[in-house]
């Protein structure tokens, strides 16, 4: 191809779809025939289910199906830790949990028939703070832990407690490194749960048929895993699943996993397979799906005079909710990252998984790790303070660099990425090395704040994808895989890459986009930023493949050895005739002599990749090779704050990341500007808010606030640094979503630059600054 | 999920008087809806009878006279007086209220006297026409009477029109010489948000005259005119007196939006500010 | 109760029969089929589902269907015919202001709305306009942008 296609921002291949709301999202589908379901969840946020009543509602005209928890407890739900049911069974462990389900003929029936069921409920006392919750009086939030299906060697549940998983890293010697500190610096640092608010709310529609199939249209991230855990919750095999994502309005890990597919299957089932479709209010959004965790981080660092640090202790609890499932695997990955991006010889780690009765925990934009770098980046900050030495620097000597071994033990490569390249070029956005700006006013203060960030997809060591080509008619392409594209872009991506080596317009590329089960390869998730790594490379192998097909078939007409046909411009010719030549369009489908005898048949490219060399870790240690690459970013913020009231504005940021290289720089920029906004929300405003009891305060839009065009900073600088990944695709590796971690922490390191104060728990309220400023 | 209702459009206020008083079960009159409707959307309240009062022309009056001040009739939304050219020269301070309250959508159908009406405590109009000086021009199957706003909101939600009394507008008086307004307003985020505190400032040196109005730090807005406070002492005294005068006459509570504390604070500050803005430093 | 209204919606005249408490977004998805408008929370706060009604950007989730008797309509549907599309339109795709696509209904409308009241509109302007469409996926500096696009193509001088 005359012109690179790698590196330049081709539109999006959904974009017209999207401007003119011609994208169908599930919410948007209606089938012949279809059912609504509605569902009452728990008013409490721990209590006995006495007796359910559901007969009145049940012969309400135009309902087809009720269930309860008594009508589906034999099914149990999950991917690391099976402890979900599909309803509550027995108990109530979340305000807002489900706990009868009704499908009707409308809304409105729907409705009125939940109305009419009555529940009796005896009220626990709840478990609500995840420190008394690891407390051996503290209530059991479930008894038969012990009795939970688990992912075995690799979680490790705590049987009687509220312990659902303990990961443990040991590296070094941690009383030698202690021993050999000039001081010991310890700190608690908190955040609240948060909600990843995409915009279209949990839908799901099923049908079950006969034969005992069923198929599934949902908006989810990852439609293998729909099939995979509703084939094993419900006792069904794959095969007799079909599952469909159409367009997905965002998901941020909380469509990950499996959601309300299996309860609108029953529904179906019960109704007699007329198809039942689910559609969470934002209210349930809010109270009903998962949600990011809460965690409390307790650190103590040793560190030398010069700033070395030589040993750190760290203890994470992990407010993980009601359920586990997710939560456990959470722990795990983020906990080995529990150091930050730093070279540290000893250290001890515990990360527990704690059930609490809240909302629970599942996946979310950067995976434990925005929680867990809150906690580090602050303890620096800390450090830096107790040494009177300057941020940047106390970073800078401990960052991990080539030859740096990371806590699991994994060593560093100059190829690896630089974490030290973002933080200089951050550094320089911001004018570290200056002077800053007066504030505006003398009853304002200005200050600034320096993050680092890195972040290993969180994945099992053996995670694959497929990816298939076919050629059309015209001698275009169709790929098919089952990566989810719901808004991130990979499939624009993707769409380069096959331009690219199969040397064609990328518009002659169609990535199919409706995703399906039936018919697409296998991918295990659309998680932990290793689509494009793992999936790119799949696609890579496609293209080669059918590359080699198209040789083949052209080598006989051509009357050349493979080894000298070039293909380009959509032409296959031998190397120096370049005027003697095939178009694809003639070979896609066989190549076809002029007398008439055929040669080759559809051509179709078969790619498939796996993560390679990675190893579990240990389970005393934590030592081992969970990271497929590692991407790390920093982050420096500049803020100016009212002293009177706390009211502040971050006036200038910049982040920059070392993504190996960018495929499509328009995408990625996006990805950066719109990751860092959801850090910014979390910083500054986002995060659950429960009464005593455990009801949920922050329910609707009203009361639960993400950052609109009115908060965003104003001059944000996204910066690209490319330090080529080995095994990447073209170099590339992940950047969707380590934006956003780190965020808090740099805006709370300036807030602590430019007040003196140390704000260790979020979000970062004017209200929650004030307070500081008055105990200072 | 809406319950079933029935729907009358009414073209006058004497049809919507009597719909008032013959419509069987609960019954609510329908401005711009972004109050009622998201109540009837959460089951909050599920009237049986909405009387939409959009057909009604009498309440559309937008009038100013330098005698008579300004009429803002029942249907007048919030846009319509950020884009009113008479209202940005005579009342700067709606306008700054108005930019203050929700959406750019929402202030398309949001009213005036819908959002006085709903009587939220943080109702975002209410301090700065009630610094202004208002009136609430009420009609009902016993005739009209004008309501001082101070007098109008009874309680959280609660406001003091009786069975079949709507109101056909605001009678807003004509702007004080030389007077200097502002409303500020204390929320969550930049964004669209109610306010966790709001408060409305104005003054003129040339009459003598100093108010203030709070909003989300009682059940019902609170007024100060404390222009005597400034005729009678020095501006240090005055000042000093005024604050602890905000902090006896507030009694803010502690929610999802904010602490009691912070509020006390945020009114605190944002009324020596709007002094210091409005007033100036120093005696009269 | 039901009654019968007749409105415009994308210069097609309807008239149909609508329950008195359906709402406008109700009735726009599931009656007219015209599900490019989204929901995104049904009370108002997050603009996926903006329409113009009578030239002024408004949330239909909050507007009874009845109430839109006699008025004029305009949604996402009524912003292209085939593959014309409006210059707003284009500019968010060029400027990348597209991921998941779930407020971009919304934001287009509100756009729309913006830049025929004020076609020159400042930065501070754009982000007043919007600030009632909630995006979650752009962090809004590509919507900013292509809000400013839409503007200097449409010949508002900047
Ligand atoms: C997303 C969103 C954001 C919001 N943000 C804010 C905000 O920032 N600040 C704020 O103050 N409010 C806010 N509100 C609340 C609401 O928008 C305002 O109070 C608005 O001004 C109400 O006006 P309306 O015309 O829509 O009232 P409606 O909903 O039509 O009516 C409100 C009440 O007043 C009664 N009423 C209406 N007209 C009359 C009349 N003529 N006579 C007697 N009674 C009448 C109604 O019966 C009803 O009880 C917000 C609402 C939403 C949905
Ligand atoms: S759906 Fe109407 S504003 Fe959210
Ligand atoms: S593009 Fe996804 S919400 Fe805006």
């Amino acid at each position: 191809m005359a012109e690179d296609i790698i590196g330049k921002s081709v539109e999006r291949i959904d974009a017209l779809a999207k401007v003119t709301g011609d994208a169908q999202y599930v919410h948007d589908l209606e089938l012949q025939g279809m059912l609504h379901a509605k569902i009452l969840k728990s008013p409490h946020a721990f209590a006995d289910i006495v007796s359910i009543d559901t007969s009145k509602a049940e012969k309400l005209p135009g309902v087809w199906a009720v269930l309860t928890g008594e009508d589906v407890k034999q099914y149990k739900i999950g991917l690391y830790l099976v402890d979900k049911t599909i309803l509550a069974v027995d108990k109530v462990r979340y305000h807002g949990e489900p706990v009868v389900a009704v499908a009707a003929e409308t809304e409105e029936i729907a409705q009125h028939a939940l109305e009419l069921i009555e529940i009796e409920y005896n009220e626990l006392e709840p478990v609500l703070d995840v420190k008394k919750a690891t407390e051996k009086d503290s209530p059991i939030v479930h008894e038969d832990l012990g009795e939970y299906e688990h992912m075995e060697g690799v979680f490790f549940p705590e049987p009687g407690t509220n312990i659902a998983n303990h990961f443990k890293i040991r590296k070094g010697d941690i009383d030698d490194g202690f021993a050999e500190a000039d001081h010991i610096i310890e700190n608690e640092f908190y955040l609240p749960q948060v909600n990843h608010v995409a915009m279209e709310t949990h839908t799901s529609i099923a049908r079950w048929k006969k034969g005992r199939k069923v198929k599934i249209w949902s908006s989810a991230q990852s439609p293998f895993a729909v099939r995979d855990l509703l084939g094993k919750g419900l006792g069904l095999p794959h095969e007799s699943i079909e599952v469909v994502v159409p367009y997905v309005g965002g998901g941020f890990g909380g469509k990950a996993g499996i959601h309300f597919e299996p309860l609108v299957t029953l529904l179906s089932r019960a109704a007699g397979g007329r198809p039942v479709k689910f559609v969470a209010s934002r209210e349930e959004e809010f109270n009903s799906v998962p949600v990011r965790q809460a965690l409390l981080s307790r650190f103590k660092t040793g560190v030398n005079e010069d700033g070395n640090i030589v040993a750190q202790e760290i203890e994470f609890l992990w407010d993980s909710g009601a359920n586990a499932d997710y939560g456990v695997n959470v722990t795990k990955a983020a906990g080995a990252a529990g150091c930050g991006p730093y070279e540290i010889d000893n250290v001890k780690l515990d990360s527990l998984t704690v059930y609490t009765n809240k909302l629970y925990g599942t996946a979310y934009r950067g995976f434990g790790h925005l929680e867990v770098l809150w906690a580090t980046e602050r303890q620096m900050e800390h450090v830096a303070k107790k040494l009177g030495m300057d941020p940047y620097e106390l970073r800078k000597k401990n960052i991990l660099r080539p030859g740096s071994r990371t806590i699991t033990g994994e060593k560093l490569y100059e190829h690896s990425g630089s974490v030290g390249k973002c933080l200089d070029e951050v550094a320089k956005a911001l004018n570290w090395d200056q002077k800053k700006e007066e504030p505006s006013a003398p009853h304002k203060a200005r200050g600034r704040g320096l993050a680092l960030l890195h972040k290993a997809p969180a994945m099992p060591t053996d995670v694959g994808a497929g990816a298939l080509l076919k050629f059309n008619e015209n001698g275009s392409v169709n790929l098919t895989l089952s990566l989810v594209d719901y808004g991130q872009g990979t499939y624009t991506a993707l769409a380069q890459i096959v331009a690219d080596q199969l040397s064609m317009p990328v518009d002659r590329v169609n990535v199919v986009w409706e995703n399906n089960t039936e018919t697409e390869p296998y991918d295990w998730q659309t998680v932990a930023s290793k689509g494009l790594f793992i999936s790119g490379n799949a696609v890579i192998d496609a293209c080669k493949d059918l590359k080699k097909q198209m040789k083949e078939v052209a080598a006989g007409p051509l009357r050349a050895s493979v080894d000298h046909i070039v293909l380009e411009d959509e032409k296959i010719y031998v190397n120096h005739h370049p005027d003697h030549y095939i178009e694809y369009k003639d070979i896609g489908m066989g190549y076809t002599y002029p007398n008439g005898n055929g040669i080759g048949g559809p051509l179709m490219g078969r790619g498939r990749y796996i993560a390679q060399g990675l190893t579990n870790m240990d389970k005393e240690t934590g030592q081992g090779l969970p990271a497929l690459d590692w991407t790390f970013g920093a982050h420096a913020v500049e803020v100016e704050i009212d002293k009177e009231t706390g009211e502040y504005e971050v006036v200038k940021m910049a982040s920059a990341f070392d993504l190996g290289r960018a495929i499509n720089k328009q995408n990625v920029i996006g990805q950066i500007q719109g990751g860092m906004v959801q850090g910014f929300g979390s910083a500054v405003m986002e995060g659950y808010q429960f009464d005593g009891e455990g009801h949920i305060r922050t329910n609707t839009f009203t009361d639960y606030k993400i950052p609109t065009t009115m908060d965003i900073p104003k001059d944000f600088t996204p910066i690209i640094v490319e330090t080529p990944q080995v095994d990447g695709p073209y170099g590339a590796r992940g950047v969707a979503e380590h934006p956003m971690i780190s965020v808090p922490p740099a805006i709370a390191n300036a807030i602590q630059d430019a007040l003196g104060i140390t704000i260790d728990e979020l979000p970062l309220t004017p209200e929650n600054i004030i307070e500081h400023l008055e105990n200072k | 999920m809406i319950r079933d209702l029935a729907y009358h459009k009414p073209d006058t206020i004497k049809e919507t008087i009597e719909l008032l008083g013959s419509c069987e079960g609960k019954t609510s009159l329908l401005a711009g809806g972004t109050d009622l409707v998201v109540n009837m959307r959460k089951d909050a309240y599920h009237p049986d009878n909405v009387i939409d009062v959009k057909g009604i022309e009498e309440l559309k009056r937008l009038e100013y006279s330098e005698d008579e001040g300004l009429y803002l009739g029942g249907l007048v939304t919030c846009n319509q007086l950020i884009f009113s050219e008479m209202i940005n020269e005579k009342y700067p301070v709606l306008v700054e209220a108005c930019k203050k309250h929700s959406s750019h959508q929402i202030r398309n159908r949001a009213t005036v006297v819908g959002n006085i009406c709903g009587a939220s405590p943080g109702a975002d109009l209410a301090p700065a026409l009630l610094v202004l000086g208002t009136e609430v021009d009420v009609v009902g199957p016993n005739g009209e009477r004008l309501i001082p706003l101070v007098d109008f909101f009874t309680g959280v939600k609660r406001n003091a029109l009786e069975e079949g009394e709507i109101v056909r507008g605001l009678k807003v008086a004509s702007p004080i010489k030389g007077y200097k307004a502002n409303y500020s307003k204390k929320a969550r985020i930049k964004g669209p948000d109610l306010s966790a505190v709001g408060v409305a400032g104005l003054a003129s040196r040339e009459e003598g005259v100093v108010r203030f109005a709070f909003g989300a730090v009682a059940p019902t807005p609170v007024y100060l005119d404390v222009s005597d406070l400034f005729a009678e002492k020095d501006y240090k005294a005055a000042k000093e007196e005024l604050m602890e005068k905000v902090d006896a006459s507030i009694s803010p509570i502690t929610d999802v939006r904010s602490t009691e504390k912070y509020r006390r604070r945020i009114a605190g500050v944002y009324t020596r500010r709007l002094l210091e803005e409005l007033w100036g430093e120093g005696d009269k | 109760m039901k009654r019968t209204i007749s409105l415009t919606v994308n210069n097609r005249p309807y008239t149909f029969e609508v329950d008195d408490r359906k709402t406008l977004l109700e009735v726009l998805r599931k009656r007219l089929s015209l599900t490019g408008t989204k929901e995104g929370c049904g009370e108002g706060e997050c603009g996926a589902c903006t329409v113009i009604m009578d030239g002024q950007a408004v949330t239909s989730c909050l507007i009874l269907a009845v109430e839109a008797d006699g008025t004029d309509i305009e949604t996402i549907e009524g912003q292209s015919i085939d593959e014309d599309i409006s210059d707003v339109q284009q500019a968010f795709i060029d400027e990348g202001a597209v991921q998941c696509g779930f407020c971009t209904p919304g934001m287009v409308m509100s756009t729309e709305a913006l830049l025929r009241r004020n076609p020159n509109p400042s930065d501070e302007d754009i982000r007043v306009a919007l600030a009632g469409n909630l995006c979650r996926c752009t962090g809004y500096y590509t919507i900013i942008d292509a809000v400013k696009n839409a503007a200097n193509k449409r010949g508002g001088k900047k």
